[in-house]
């Protein structure tokens, strides 16, 4: 029998945080549908029914565990009190698990996200950011319909992952986006698919007060056209949870943080330009909406201008957006001055950012890549 | 695996259809499908309790048949045996697609391709499962092939290939000859229309 008794290293965690923590390690290589059932029966405290998901699922899948994940899954087996013998029919190989997923941000899979969770989104605490990325690689043993679209949620120390896994895929599904859901909390380490994933994501939804110092997902605001991949209905998809018990509906309650979509839902249109740029390019520019915010605050207001350029939360709404167009005739001499003057200044900040976030990434992937191993 | 043991799993599986969650029962088919009886035997008959469903006579024995060997806790497995009858078919069914289907089905001109002719296989037919009212809320594909040998492995094979296409929790219904078919069953062949046809001339699924 497995030796669950010798101190591993997520002592200290509740027991679903640390079953909810091994599901963040073994995204990507188990199929989706376990990861979204398991995290629903763990918000449902049925924590047995969702480990022997989990542990069935490695084993039928023939898919391996390094020891450390097989002596912690034997040990929430255990705790939860199912069998933990179940763990010694895991197939345990120490090799790292190579992260072999593609994954892309083109066709804005954050379209219709932050309107789907916008009353969910008020209700739970301590909701960072939302990002959005496409996957079009299969996951697991039994993967489902590609791509398919994984939605990366960054809470403060306030929120419950496993809960807000859950709300958010119910409030999702419900608005018909069909998608896998990661939620990451304070203090667990990002693996190699969850890095992958956010470098190629697209913010769906931020705080007003952490747009990017708080988030470690990108978090540049891009507007783009909506998805040309919709995937197919599957049929009866209301009965996934008929035969639960439980019910769907989230709490009313006040709102608890800020509001603030960043991408409000793009109209049918035409790609743009912008989207044959590449995102280092993204990154250091102005992206179309700021340039939209700078040019009505400079018609409006230079002063707002100077606060959208620095980041300040008055930066709350997004307008049409045309591209920046130094030449306009519309500007006057100072205004342009003004504009190049912001422009530098947003540069400037931007380059500051993505030093701080590659170094960040930096320490992140010293460390364990498994979550949940990490000290 | 002891054919016999295998076999009896299947069964029950196979008669568990519309009665234990659908996201539950294609795993249980999937880990049967991949030989994981260990797994199973320490699972199944918690579910069924925990989901309150009971299982008649000839399940039981085929529970017992099939995971008694391979670790099943003894009293879970007993206290799965019902006394009143087994709750009958609470499902329509009809041979019609509904609207969202495009005019071409590639789920079943897929299943055409890949088991027409097939050695083994017999009809595969198909049917569209409502729940109240045909007409209100979604119907589901349920596909019901009839098959000689590797039951399990050809079932766990065809829910891959209906996921990947799409649906998420499929239902496949890999029926063996002579199997007294229970009402769900029979209600999905009632309303049913033929995919296509493998080797084994013949062989007809027959709704009683």
């Amino acid at each position: 029998m497995v030796e669950v008794h010798d101190g591993p290293p997520m002592d200290g965690f509740s027991v679903p945080l640390r079953l909810h923590n091994l599901l963040l390690a073994l995204a990507g290589r188990i199929d989706d549908s376990a990861l979204t059932e398991a995290r629903e029966l763990i918000a449902r405290a049925h924590i047995d029914e969702a480990v022997e998901l989990t542990t069935g699922t490695l084993i039928a899948g023939r898919i391996p565990v390094s020891s450390a994940e097989q002596r912690e899954l034997a040990l929430v087996l255990e705790m939860s009190r199912s069998d933990a013998t179940l763990a010694n029919d895991l197939l345990v190989d120490e090799t790292e698990p190579v992260n072999t997923h593609r994954f892309t941000g083109e066709n804005a899979p954050e379209f219709g996200i932050a309107e789907a969770l916008d009353r969910t989104l008020q209700v739970l605490p301590d909701v960072r950011s939302v990002h959005a990325v496409w996957r079009n690689t299969p996951a697991g043993s039994v993967p489902g319909a590609l791509p398919q679209r994984v939605v990366l949620v960054e809470l403060g120390p306030e929120g419950n992952p496993p809960a807000v896994a859950f709300r958010v895929d119910t409030a999702l599904r419900r608005a018909g986006i069909h998608s896998v859901v990661e939620v990451s909390g304070p203090g667990v380490a990002h693996s190699e698919y969850h890095q992958a994933a956010s470098a190629a994501a697209s913010p769906a939804w931020v705080t007003g007060s952490t747009t990017s110092s708080s988030s470690s997902f990108r978090s540049e605001p891009v507007a783009k056209p909506p998805a040309s991949v919709t995937p197919e209905p599957v049929g009866e998809s209301g009965s996934r949870h008929s035969m639960r018990s439980g019910s769907t509906t989230t709490a009313p309650a006040e709102p608890v943080a800020p509001v603030v979509p960043i991408v409000s839902p793009p109209a049918a249109e035409p790609p743009r330009k912008a989207r044959s740029e590449t995102r280092a390019e993204r990154t250091a520019d102005l992206t179309p909406a700021e340039v939209a915010q700078l040019r009505q605050a400079l018609a409006e207001d230079p002063e707002k201008g100077r606060e959208i350029a620095a980041g300040k939360p008055s930066m709350h709404e997004v307008v049409e957006l045309p591209a920046l167009d130094l030449d306009d005739p519309s500007l006057s001499e100072r205004d342009r001055a003004l504009l190049r003057e912001l422009h530098a200044e947003l540069a400037e900040r931007e380059r500051a950012e993505a030093a701080k976030m590659r170094l960040n990434g930096a320490s992140r992937s010293g460390g364990d890549q498994r979550g949940w191993t990490a000290p | 695996m002891d054919p016999d043991i295998e076999q009896s799993t299947h069964e029950l599986l196979l008669r568990l259809a519309g009665r234990l969650p659908d996201q539950l029962l294609w795993r249980f088919r999937d880990w049967l499908g991949e030989g994981a009886m260990g797994t199973l035997a320490r699972t199944l008959p918690r579910s069924l309790l925990k989901h309150r469903i009971d299982l008649d006579q000839t399940e039981y024995r085929l529970l017992v048949a099939g995971l008694i060997p391979h670790g099943a806790d003894w009293h879970q497995v007993s206290s799965t045996l019902g006394v009143d009858d087994v709750t009958e078919n609470r499902y329509t069914f009809t041979s019609s697609a509904p609207e969202w289907v495009n005019s071409v089905d590639s789920v079943s001109v897929l299943i055409h391709a890949t088991l027409r002719g097939r050695s083994d296989v017999g009809e595969v037919r198909q049917s569209w499962r409502h729940v109240g009212v045909v007409g209100q809320g979604t119907a589901k594909r349920v596909l019901l092939i009839n098959a000689l040998s590797g039951l399990p492995r050809l079932t766990g094979e065809l829910q891959r290939v209906l996921r990947v296409l799409g649906d998420e929790e499929p239902s496949v219904e890999v029926i063996p000859p002579r199997f007294d078919l229970p009402g769900y069953h029979r209600a999905a062949l009632a309303d049913s229309e033929l995919v296509c046809v493998g080797a084994v001339a013949g062989t007809r699924l027959v709704a009683a």
